[in-house]
């Protein structure tokens, strides 16, 4: 068992390196998935929605990424959000684009307290 | 008072105006009555208390146990406000001007003081004004102020209540001072709608979260400790003047047959089943927008990435996502899953209508990140540039609100009829009510044109008519049945026998709900021409589709017209059952326990039935063991006995039955509660056994002698009134204490 987990570190570890070297490609893959969520997925997954969201937070401690970021993350879901609010109503899109805005603003509220504790 | 006027000006300025507005939106004969609340204390306040809070007894249909004690105080308040000005047009501007002016001003008082603790206050002191002015006018405008307004409940007095007591608690947990917590109980008691536990989700949906917000803010971000033992004089106080409600409220609440037992700790899967199927209509986003607004969301979200206070921000978000999490639902299935798991909690089930009751708390919440968001945001502009977006962004909420704020409450219509909601009331049906007011204490009234569900319909003088609950049961007092829900259990059995023509069968009917009047309103403006579907869709499929039906209808029913005004006519059953009276014979039957509704057999229309027949379970014959055989299916009663009563209040009478040589069986037609109890005439032990008979009534076996039939729960209603006016009394002399305290640290300052 030991020897599978080491294994599977050592065949993962090139691939960390090349995500944690990569930033906008990782943070760009996860913002498209989330369009792509967003504007093509029919049916809502939790899956979808924590796996991104988990995702987003190893990129945001492997990034070292602030509170800032997320928020301004928050403020093109919001954007996205009232679009589709304006064109479609409270269709499916809408409601999806709603669910990752207050996701993200969650992290981004979790990320802001760090901050705060760190300062402080 | 130059330098006040002058410093506040901008402020009094929205106040005033937020005020005033409503007064212009309606003529001064008009009122905006109706809806589930009636609104009918708008009419005459007195005539309302008087009918439906003094006693605990539902002025509708089977007189029904309930608990509205609470009404007293702000009822009386407004009987006392609509005196003064001898108009209650006052009464309908004044309820909109506060709704809207204080609900601005608390906010703004709010938001400004806790601005002011966090910020730099000499220097920020412009922005911190223009951020709560914000806050303040984007709350007073908002859809849970101006969008619940028509038809709103007394409670909908929450939207400034709930920010009000936030401030005062903040100013007492700021200064200390007592005198906020005595404002806070004052206030609280005049309007003691909103802490009753007759309407506990509003209660439980803002207070507990909004203290703990308070409490939080107090403790880790303006880093005071929280000053417990103070709080315990106010605690106590609160309890003493609201006993006058909360007594008879709880003793309701333990009442497993009540309707708040019910709505409290009903079946958690009933309480899922109506999550289930109002889920759909959480919307995320709408809650996020409210309404089709960019401008907040955007203010707030930018609030959060540049705020210099960021411990306030992060503290309000979680609350504001607690309560979007509660108003919508629908964020991922997970939590879904786990709301679904809160009603396992007992009492959650109150709440089970998420959006309307978590609504209030997250449009507080929402107002309060607007305005730290705002004042974020204007930390990082030149001065200038605040006066400008500020300006820009008041002109845009007034914009959006243009069609509120030029009176479009006052225009609102009946809804699938171009009819409008406010009503001047006919002189002529103030006369019926008047005679109505006048008629013999016995009998209960039928109002027709019959309704789908609890309400009356009434044609106004000036075109516009009022729909809501029977005006002659909230401003008459006398028990009227003005709809299919208050017909209970009969309403299907009345339907049909009006279908086949039956009246033989409508009249025992009556008899054994004690109608005695049947109050006609044959207005074809109420039905025939501007009412085609509700609230009379239902009724139409059985009952008579025109009014000149529902004349003929009346007539065939025997009744002799003994008033008439007007398109109202007043009619009087001659052969109808008392309020009390004895059976003269009883028919068992199988069924569900209180559950004629759903019997298949038709007992009135068997011909043998006369009017005295008394209908009851087998069951309950069998577990009650009344002194008859409980197996075949009609006993008859020959006797000669006779009762005559007297009405003391409307949960006492006193009861003479004539000496009879076999018990008989005493019927009283009030709808059956165990709090109904029956006692002999100087003993204080009850009558037992006490049993339901005719699906919804009353019934003792009984010998001759005089009784006395007392409601049990009037007893909490009377010793918590008893309680309240001590507790008024001390509350008062330590209003006096306090200020007598503060002028004397007044005198030693100087």
């Amino acid at each position: 068992m030991i020897y599978s987990v080491k294994k599977v570190q050592q065949w993962a570890a090139p691939l960390v390196r090349v995500l944690r070297t990569n930033r906008h490609f990782v943070l760009g893959l996860i913002f498209v998935s989330i369009l792509g969520d967003i504007f093509y997925i029919p049916v809502s997954s939790d899956i979808r929605f924590f796996g991104f969201v988990g995702a987003y937070i190893l990129g945001a401690r492997w990034y070292k990424l602030k509170s800032s970021f997320t928020f301004s993350l928050c403020l093109a879901l919001l954007a996205i959000m009232y679009v589709l609010f304006l064109t479609t109503n409270t269709s499916i899109k809408t409601e999806r684009a709603a669910v990752w805005l207050v996701l993200f603003w969650i992290v981004g509220i979790i990320q802001q307290w760090k901050e705060i504790g760190k300062r402080s | 008072m130059r330098t006040f006027l002058k410093r506040y000006a901008v402020v009094l300025l929205f106040f005033g105006a937020l005020f005033v507005l409503p007064f212009y939106w309606f003529t001064p004969d008009e009122l905006d009555m109706g809806g589930d609340s009636a609104r009918l204390w708008l009419y005459s306040p007195m005539d309302y208390v008087r009918s439906t809070a003094f006693y605990s007894i539902d002025p509708q249909g089977t007189a029904k146990i309930t608990a509205n004690q609470y009404l007293i105080p702000h009822i009386l308040m407004l009987e006392g406000i609509r005196k003064v000005f001898g108009s209650s047009f006052i009464l309908v501007g004044l309820e909109k001007g506060m709704k809207l002016s204080l609900s601005f001003l608390f906010i703004y008082l709010f938001v400004r003081d806790v601005l002011r603790e966090v910020s730099n206050k000499k220097k920020e002191n412009a922005r911190i004004i223009m951020a709560a002015l914000g806050a303040g006018v984007w709350y007073a405008l908002s859809g849970s102020v101006t969008g619940n307004m028509p038809y709103a409940l007394l409670t909908h007095n929450q939207v400034f209540l709930n920010p009000a007591m936030m401030y005062l608690l903040l100013s007492f947990l700021k200064s200390g001072n007592m005198i906020f917590a005595w404002i806070a109980i004052g206030v609280s008691v005049i309007f003691s709608p909103n802490f009753s536990l007759v309407a506990p989700p509003q209660l439980f949906a803002f207070y507990p979260l909004a203290f703990l917000f308070v409490f939080l803010a107090f403790r880790l971000i303006f880093k005071r400790t929280i000053p417990w033992k103070r709080m315990l004089a106010p605690l106590f106080f609160f309890l003493l003047l609201h006993a006058f409600h909360l007594l008879p409220e709880i003793q309701y609440l333990a009442n497993p047959g009540s309707e708040l037992f019910g709505r409290a700790f009903g079946k958690e899967s009933n309480s899922v089943s109506y999550f289930n199927a109002i889920l759909g209509l959480g919307k995320v986003s709408a809650a996020l927008l409210q309404g089709k607004d960019l401008i907040p969301l955007l203010v707030i979200i930018v609030g959060l990435r540049v705020a210099k206070h960021r411990r306030l921000m992060v503290l309000t978000s979680v609350f504001f996502l607690i309560t979007l999490t509660l108003l919508s639902a629908n964020i991922t299935q997970t939590v879904v899953w786990l709301y679904r798991k809160l009603f396992l909690i007992p009492g959650f089930g109150m709440f089970r209508n998420f959006i309307g009751q978590w609504q209030f708390v997250y449009t507080f919440f929402y107002a309060l990140m607007l305005g730290f968001g705002l004042h974020a945001v204007f930390t990082r502009l030149k001065y200038r540039t605040v006066i400008l977006m500020g300006a820009l962004y008041f002109a845009l909420i007034i914009f959006q609100s243009w069609q509120f704020l030029r009176g479009s409450v006052a225009q609102i219509r009946h809804q699938g009829a171009d009819v409008r909601t406010a009503i001047t009331m006919d002189p002529a049906y103030e006369n019926m009510l008047d005679v109505i007011k006048n008629l013999p204490q016995d009998g209960k009234i039928l109002t027709l044109p019959f309704t789908d569900f609890y309400f009356q319909v009434l044609g106004g003088a000036n075109g516009g008519a009022y729909i809501g609950p029977s005006s002659i049961s909230y401003l008459t007092g006398r028990n009227d049945f003005a709809g299919y829900q208050i017909m209970n259990p009969f309403p299907e059995q009345f339907m049909e026998y009006a279908r086949t023509k039956d009246y033989k069968s409508i009249n025992k009917l009556f008899g054994l709900l004690n109608i005695r009047y049947i109050f006609h309103n044959s207005d074809p403006n109420i039905y025939d021409t501007r009412f085609p579907g509700s609230p009379y869709s239902y009724m139409r499929t059985k009952l008579p589709e025109t009014q000149l039906e529902y004349s003929d209808f009346v007539d065939k029913l025997g009744a002799k017209r003994i008033y008439e005004v007007g398109p109202y006519r007043l009619f009087e059953n001659p052969s109808y059952t008392t309020l009390f009276s004895l059976a003269s014979s009883v028919y068992l039957y199988d069924g569900k326990e209180g559950d004629w509704h759903g019997l298949d057999i038709d007992l009135l229309a068997d011909a043998n039935v006369s009017l005295g027949a008394i209908f009851i379970e087998r069951n309950i014959c069998k577990v009650a063991s009344l002194p008859i055989s409980c197996d075949g299916k009609v006993v008859s009663l020959v006797n000669h006995t006779d009762v005559a009563y007297k009405k003391i209040d409307p949960t006492h009478y006193r009861i003479i039955v004539s000496e009879t040589a076999k018990p008989v069986f005493l019927i009283f037609a009030n709808a059956f509660n165990a709090s109904w109890v029956l006692q002999k005439a100087g003993s204080s032990d009850a009558v037992a056994p006490h049993f339901p008979v005719n699906g919804y009534a009353n019934a003792w076996v009984v010998e001759g002698g005089e009784y006395e039939v007392k409601m049990i729960g009037q007893w909490y209603a009377d010793m918590g009134l008893r309680v309240s006016i001590v507790g008024t009394v001390l509350f008062f002399i330590w209003g006096m204490y306090l200020v007598k305290r503060a002028w004397y640290n007044n005198q030693n300052d100087l």
